[in-house]
């Protein structure tokens, strides 16, 4: 009795996880510098492959700081979103509805009391 | 030898973590220079100043030209063998291919799994004879990107 009620917990716990981050689901942590009131492109790229989904970030440390997404190859960017100094920060997306494909890159700006800092997080993308 | 040098130290750069910016200023010359060592296709150029003008970071420091310039030389390659195949050139579009292969595959960072396997993938398909993911690829990346 008690193994099938294991086996069934694991199979609901299971299919959340399978809703909640589909199998092509990406992350990755993000460690970068900062300027007060100045963005800051960050260099890594990174490609959207599943269509209609979404971008969204963390911080676990650093100050209070704007982020955004841009097209590596210039011409488009989304809107900034601020992510406030208490650590670590809710997930939160910064943008959405993404066509296949897409290769994006992020920036940062500083809204903290040091004129260059720096600041930790994680980005997920293909998520929807 | 020497391009292949260079391809290492371009895949090498693009695989480097979150940017830490340079103080300097050089973004343009960096851009020029980083082009001329690229492979391209002879039909399909991008117009310099006028991606220099929508890429450059907002201090004009240098570090940033990479990745740019990775997307638009894919664009530029499937673009040319897109054009290739439909016009039925089999002497353009066999380069193309190869660099769709075997050159562009390699831009995508070790830590963008999905991005290697779609470059990958793209380059199967499109040795099969389907277009289908590079012109998805050039529509999300390239769409407004001046070609000299």
């Amino acid at each position: 009795m008690k193994r099938k009620m294991f086996v069934v917990a694991v199979g609901v716990i299971g299919a959340l996880v399978a809703t909640a981050m589909p199998a092509s689901a990406s992350s990755s942590g993000l460690s970068g510098n900062l300027r007060k009131g100045e963005w800051v492109n960050y260099s890594t790229a990174r490609t959207i492959t599943v269509g209609g989904t979404n971008i969204y970030v963390n911080k676990t440390d650093g100050p209070e700081i704007g982020v955004k997404w841009r097209r590596c190859s210039g011409g488009a960017e989304g809107s900034e979103v601020r992510l406030q100094n208490a650590d670590p920060t809710p997930r939160v997306r910064i943008g959405s509805n993404f066509r296949a494909s897409t290769v994006f890159c992020l920036s940062a700006k500083s809204y903290g009391s040091n004129s260059t800092d720096t600041w930790n997080g994680n980005v997920w993308w293909n998520v929807n | 030898m020497r391009f292949v040098c260079l391809l290492l130290l371009f895949v090498a750069g693009c695989g480097a973590a979150p940017a830490a910016p340079v103080s300097s200023v050089g973004y343009p010359d960096e851009v020029r220079s980083l082009y001329s060592t690229m492979k391209w296709p002879a039909d399909v150029r991008p117009d310099l100043e006028a991606l220099i003008k929508a890429t450059a970071p907002p201090a004009g420091e240098q570090g940033f030209a990479r990745q740019a310039l990775a997307v638009v030389n894919t664009c530029a390659w499937y673009r040319s063998w897109d054009a290739a195949v439909t016009r039925g050139d089999s002497a353009a579009a066999g380069p193309a291919l190869d660099a769709i292969t075997n050159l562009v595959t390699r831009y995508p960072p070790e830590d963008d799994r999905a991005g290697r396997q779609f470059v990958r993938d793209a380059a199967v398909r499109a040795a099969a004879g389907d277009p289908a993911p590079v012109r998805d690829y050039v529509d999300a990346n390239c769409f407004d990107t001046k070609w000299a």
